[in-house]
């Protein structure tokens, strides 16, 4: 490199001039080292100051005039009604709701894609005549079948439940098949081979495999979830927080719309964070 | 089971299926207000054909959903090379991106309406909206694995830049951007079917919601089968694109 100062090493040292190197090395380490730090802070600067415009941005727009702020509402106000939540019980009970529905949906959903995955995988006959209807499920953009579901089940909670079930059984069901599939076919033989019964089988091979691709599976899958409940109720229902956002927009209260969605979106970074780290811990043993 | 014999008993398990519905609903022994009669959502159908309001929904819906993917994905073009072209960029507004795709875009079309009102101009910006993103986050990957052996051939044979944007950049971003489109496809569309849920006075998912609140869940199953035809010929169509665009894969 043309900003090289040391002097080239002359070898008369018994190990080769390896130790001469020693400090040639060292410097450019610590140059590299440099150059990592400096490039981080330029691009958390550069973050800090992104954030800053929008902020800006969106602050000079909605000081134009009341019909702006009807559209965007002003930061000021967005950031008192999400620092008033913090506090506030009615806000956290409805973030409730809507959590206990996510939960209670993915489940349902989760035990409804293993029970088929336990009917139709065995058989691979079965798996054939049965993944057309499964496609189609996926296929249909999920939303569309809400009305079906508020006219069977109501508006309350079990009919989001059922909802979110419905949303997440394809996406859970093909991440289970695609584990079981992925297994490598020598496991199979070789525990068969040392006498394994189904049972065994099943228990030390198939769902270690399941479990695996069901961890990977569960971030995407409870983040639709989540977003699958708030939109659920956001198109009719009486509490949680599409309900909030609903009862908002009716009123055109536009400050507490954008503070809802700025709300679950973090809450969502926040569920995914903390199942990432799951993840991490409960499939480090995998090696594939 | 060879594939014809699988095909014609699953033909057979569905037409088995809509009988039984038609038998139980016709004789009252499940609820036909509740759970809908094949026959009765045909003479929907015939009435909605008759009064031309078969075709004008499924246009409706139809427009909002292709002119707002086709903006949605040229949009996303151009946000995805940049980002995909610099790193610091990428760096830059990964947690922005991030944080946007986890939001529920959907639920900005309230923001939408007060100043675009209900209807086609606010649907087919939410489902621009909504699209963007995911393009933006194909074509980024996209522009980071463009082939580099093919970029340093065009490069030697002194292809300059416009070469290497003709002929390295728009297969690459071509690629993904198909590969994608049926993703793209299903987000726009359920998008396109939410902001008509909402109010919007015209298309299928309009049709959707008048039969919910006027009980008729006989409308509601009419149009939503026609949404669900409608969009199982996207995926078909979108997925036949993908296998078309795919023969020229490098890698």
């Amino acid at each position: 490199m043309a900003s090289d100062s040391v002097p080239a090493p002359t070898i008369t040292a018994v190990d080769g001039g390896l130790s001469a190197l020693g400090p040639q090395l060292a410097e450019r380490a610590q140059r590299r080292r440099n150059q990592a730090i400096s490039r981080r802070v330029t691009v958390v600067t550069l973050r800090i100051a992104l954030l800053c415009a929008i902020v800006g941005i969106w602050a000079y727009y909605s000081s134009r005039g009341p019909s702006a702020r009807s559209v965007v509402a002003t930061p000021r106000e967005v950031g008192s009604d999400l620092w008033h939540w913090l506090s506030d019980s009615s806000w956290w009970s409805d973030v409730g709701v809507t959590l206990k529905e996510t939960v209670i949906g993915y489940a349902i959903g989760a035990l409804i894609a293993l029970l088929l995955i336990g009917v139709v995988v065995p058989v691979a006959a079965v798996d054939r005549f049965v993944s057309p209807f499964i496609a189609a499920l996926n296929a249909l953009p999920k939303l569309l079948l809400y009305p079906l579901f508020v006219i069977w089940f109501g508006l309350g909670s079990g009919g989001k439940q059922l909802f979110v079930a419905s949303v997440i059984f394809p996406i859970l069901f093909y991440s289970a098949h695609a584990g079981i599939s992925s297994i490598e076919p020598h496991l199979i033989q070789n525990a068969r081979v040392l006498g394994a019964s189904t049972f065994q089988l099943v228990r030390t091979v198939y769902v270690p495999a399941i479990t695996s691709w069901l961890l990977v599976s569960m971030r995407v899958a409870i983040s639709v979830s989540l977003l699958s409940a708030v939109i659920a109720e956001y198109m009719g229902s009486f509490s949680g927080m599409g309900y909030v956002i609903a009862n908002a927009s009716s009123l055109a209260q536009t400050d507490i719309v954008l503070a809802a969605v700025i709300f679950v979106g973090v809450l969502a970074a926040v569920i995914d964070r903390v199942l990432a780290l799951i993840q991490r811990h409960f499939t480090s043993w995998s090696i594939f | 089971m060879k594939h014809a014999a699988r095909i014609a008993l699953q033909l057979a398990v569905v037409a088995l299926a809509l009988y039984l519905w038609q038998l139980l609903s016709s004789s009252g022994r499940i609820n036909a207000n509740t759970y809908g009669e094949p026959s009765a959502i045909l003479s929907v159908w015939q009435n909605w054909w008759g009064n031309g309001e078969l075709v004008s929904s499924t246009l409706a819906t139809l427009e909002v959903v292709v002119l707002g993917m086709l903006l949605g994905t040229a949009f996303g073009c151009l946000a995805g090379t940049l980002i995909g072209l610099s790193a610091l960029i990428r760096d830059v507004v990964e947690p922005f991106v991030m944080f946007y795709n986890g939001i529920p875009r959907m639920i900005l079309l309230p923001l939408l309406v007060v100043p675009l009102g209900f209807g086609t101009a606010s649907a087919i910006t939410l489902v621009i909206l909504v699209a963007w993103v995911i393009v933006t986050l194909n074509v980024a990957a996209g522009c980071r694995e463009m082939p580099k052996d093919v970029l340093a051939h065009v490069r030697i044979l002194g292809g300059g830049a416009l070469g290497v944007a003709r002929d390295v950049w728009v297969p690459s971003v071509a690629l993904w951007v198909v590969a994608s489109s049926r993703t793209t496809f299903q987000f726009a569309f359920a998008a396109a079917v939410f902001a008509e849920f909402s109010g919007s006075p015209e298309g299928l998912g309009h049709l959707v919601v008048v039969g919910q609140q006027t009980f008729q869940v006989n409308q509601v199953l009419a149009a939503l089968l026609i949404v669900a035809v409608l969009g199982a010929a996207g995926n078909v169509l979108l997925d036949q694109a993908e296998q078309a665009i795919g023969r020229w894969r490098l890698t």
